[in-house]
């Protein structure tokens, strides 16, 4: 260890040497030591020992005869001797400065990679660009537009919808369906009636469209302009945006479609009420022809529901009128029903899986660059669309979906912006903007790229197809299906729902039988229908009912109607003159023909049966 | 004659601990001692003296200490430590073994070993 000069020691010799060789060469030497002791950068109390150590050798040097530039010159380079004992001196360095030493530089080179790891993924994130969207209104339109204008009903609903007084339910406050659903006991009854007679010339054009084969909506037709205006909507140019890819689309037809069929539906009641059997039959064919239109033309689950809907409400109706007030019915019009019911076709289309994958498709197509671009990276763009997408969902309750809610509860504490962020998908301040930039690169740095995505969405897909494909006859146990268990393993693994979240936005955390198994009850109801009418037939040559469903077969009835839910024949019997028939429903039990109040046309609970005569 | 500078990193240390075995002693005269002593040989620049002693040091062969010389001044005079006297034998030891051999190669002439004998001392 070195012992150090007494404190406030003079570094320079007071009898020095050098002194004697002059002023002018004492300086010289004194500067050439400083900047050699300056170079070695070393803390004060080094370079002090090192300057006075120096400066003695050079004054030794003068002692033994030497010149300063001799001296100077047998030093050697200055720079080369301030890097060597630089290094020399910090080696004579405590330990404990070494440890903390070493340290520090292996904080500053974890600090140094991480900025630089941060970088790499700021820059691949920023510089990476969505593919060409895919114009799904574009496509529906462009399928609308082969129609010949004469087969369009819509330019009629259209009109009709424009002409329609809608002040009735500003002014009242009272939702379209409150009304419209009325019966003669209501106290709002002779109000429906008062309206509909007002509102005459509106349901003669929905008669007329109803009459056409197709419904022919074009989404981007101007036209639509003035009828959007006062749906309350903004225009069509507005609405759907030429190559903008969309996680959604907007179905304002279909709304007020609805609002059309209540309106027909409600005309042919009171046409009931009336004892007005050409009128009734007039509403009840539009009706059920608007149902036709819709079924034939939807792409989506829920539009196809509403055409269901209208022709399931038009079955109900014709159960009714033929079992209650079948008087205002002539034998031409009944078999006129019949031939009606052999325009509903059994084709079952199955929607949930494609729906569900042209979902997912404009998702990556919204979030991440082609697969061809290292197997497609999410954007800055589709992190600003997942984060919408999913402060969205923040503000929907899924009750019966605890898969999804656990799966998404990462990304959604990740969020953690307002409620209202995803109104324009743009941060409101900087706050949400920095928040939005820290999930963004978290989310690119985890998140699988789309070409796993899509791998992992086709496996999951494949098991709900399989689960969907499960006929009605067989129990729905969905607590044990492949694609529940699945679900969950990959819920229960952080390390998977880091990587393939996105998959939980779009699937089904339950999977729900009811749209895709609705074509096979929608079919059980135009089979209870058509026996309905085949029983008033049966009555009217007979003079009573039948006593069992296969005295129908095969004068008024092909075959015998049969209950999808047990593949065995739909219960029939006369009980106090009157006949009832029903279907045992998803219990798959005989609960003596009573129906819940939560049964609606297939979909929800399926406890209970489904009774279609006597008619609720 | 001058030496390579990756011959005198090795050569360089074992010198000075060999200078300091006969007494402690200051920067500029251990620069004149390897200078006479081998006829130049040796001789080494200031710039490459003093990082020398000073990891001489930090490794523990040396150590350092002010000390009034008869003139009045101050110098920094270094002495050999325990550690160092072993380095010393086992450097020795092992330069030893390198001329052996550079003789036996030839590279060397025998008559040499009489100028190597000052070390045995």
């Amino acid at each position: 260890m070195t012992h150090e000069p007494p404190i406030g020691h003079n570094p320079y010799p007071l009898q020095s040497g050098l002194a004697r060789l002059g002023e002018a060469q004492e300086r010289q030497a004194r500067e050439f030591v400083e900047t050699v002791v300056r170079q070695t950068r070393l803390w004060r109390r080094e370079r002090n020992e090192v300057l006075m150590e120096l400066f003695h050798h050079f004054d030794d040097g003068a002692d033994a005869g030497q010149d300063v530039d001799q001296l100077i010159k047998d030093f050697g380079p200055p720079h080369i001797a301030a890097r060597l004992i630089r290094s020399a001196k910090i080696r004579n360095r405590s330990w404990k400065w070494h440890a903390w030493h070493r340290a520090f530089q292996i904080s500053a080179a974890t600090v140094c990679l991480m900025l630089g790891c941060l970088l790499f993924l700021v820059a691949r994130m920023h510089l990476a660009t969505l593919g060409p969207p895919t114009d799904l209104v574009g496509q529906f339109d462009q399928a609308n537009s082969s129609i010949a204008m004469t087969d369009r009903g819509w330019p009629e609903y259209r009109e009709g919808l424009i002409l329609f007084d809608r002040t009735l339910f500003i002014e009242t406050r009272e939702s379209p369906g409150l009304l419209l659903t009325g019966v003669p006991t209501d106290p709002h009854w002779d109000r429906l009636v008062k309206y509909l007679d007002g509102n005459a010339k509106s349901l003669d054009l929905f008669v007329q469209a109803s009459q056409r084969p197709r419904l022919g909506y074009i989404y981007r037709d101007p036209s639509n302009d003035a009828w959007l205006r006062l749906a309350g909507s903004r225009t069509s140019a507005e609405t759907y945006p030429v190559n903008v890819p969309r996680f959604w689309i907007l179905l304002p037809q279909i709304q007020e479609l609805n609002i059309v069929r209540m309106l027909l539906n409600s005309a042919a009641r009171v046409a009931l009420e009336r004892k007005n059997g050409p009128e009734f039959l007039r509403f009840w064919r539009a009706q059920f022809g608007l149902g036709q239109q819709i079924h034939a033309e939807s792409e989506f689950r829920c539009v196809d529901a509403y055409g269901r809907a209208s022709i399931l409400d038009a079955f109900a109706l014709m159960r009714r009128i033929v079992t209650e007030h079948s008087e205002l019915l002539s034998d031409e019009q009944l078999a006129l029903f019949r031939s009606d019911l052999d325009l509903v076709t059994g084709e079952t289309k199955r929607k949930t899986v494609p729906e569900l994958r042209s979902s997912f498709e404009q998702l990556l197509q919204r979030s991440y660059t082609p697969e061809a671009d290292y197997g497609g990276r999410l954007t800055a763009v589709g992190s600003r669309a997942l984060c919408g997408y999913l402060t969205f969902d923040l503000s929907v309750d899924f009750p019966d979906e605890s898969i999804r809610r656990t799966a998404l509860r990462p990304a959604q504490e990740a969020v953690q912006l307002s409620s209202n962020w995803n109104q324009y998908e743009s941060p409101r301040n900087v706050k949400e903007a920095v928040n939005q930039e820290l999930i963004a690169l978290r989310w690119s740095a985890t998140l699988a790229n789309r070409r796993e995505l899509r791998l992992e969405m086709d496996r999951l897909l494949a098991l709900l197809q399989v689960e969907l494909d499960q006929p009605l006859t067989v129990s729905q146990d969905f607590a044990s299906s492949a694609y529940r268990q699945e679900l969950q393993r990959l819920v229960a693994s952080p390390d998977q729902l880091r990587r393939y979240w996105p998959l939980f936005l779009i699937l089904p955390g339950k999977v729900s039988h009811d749209f895709e198994q609705a074509e096979e009850i929608f079919m059980m109801a135009r089979e209870a229908t058509l026996t309905t009418v085949a029983l008033e037939q049966y009555r009217r040559r007979t003079g009573k009912w039948p006593e069992h469903l296969v005295d129908l077969v095969p004068v008024d009835l092909p075959h015998v109607p049969r209950d999808v839910f047990t593949g065995r024949p739909l219960i029939y019997r006369v009980v106090a003159g009157q006949p009832l028939l029903y279907s045992v429903w998803g219990n798959h039990q005989d609960d003596g023909g009573k129906t819940l109040p939560s049964q609606v046309f297939g979909y929800g609970p399926r406890d209970g049966d489904f009774r279609y005569l006597p008619v609720d | 004659m001058k030496i390579e500078r990756e011959l005198m990193r090795g050569a360089g240390p074992v010198a000075v601990l060999k200078l300091l075995a006969g007494g402690a002693k200051y920067g500029y005269e251990l620069v004149e001692a390897l200078s006479v002593q081998t006829d130049g040989v040796l001789a080494m620049g200031q710039s490459t003296l003093y990082p020398m002693l000073y990891n001489l040091e930090a490794q523990g062969l040396i150590v350092a200490h002010w000390a009034a010389a008869p003139s009045g001044r101050d110098r920094k005079y270094y002495s050999l430590t325990a550690s160092g006297q072993k380095r010393l034998v086992h450097d020795t030891e092992q330069w030893r073994s390198v001329v052996q051999a550079l003789q036996t190669l030839g590279v060397i002439p025998a008559a040499s070993r009489l100028a190597l004998q000052w070390e045995a001392t």
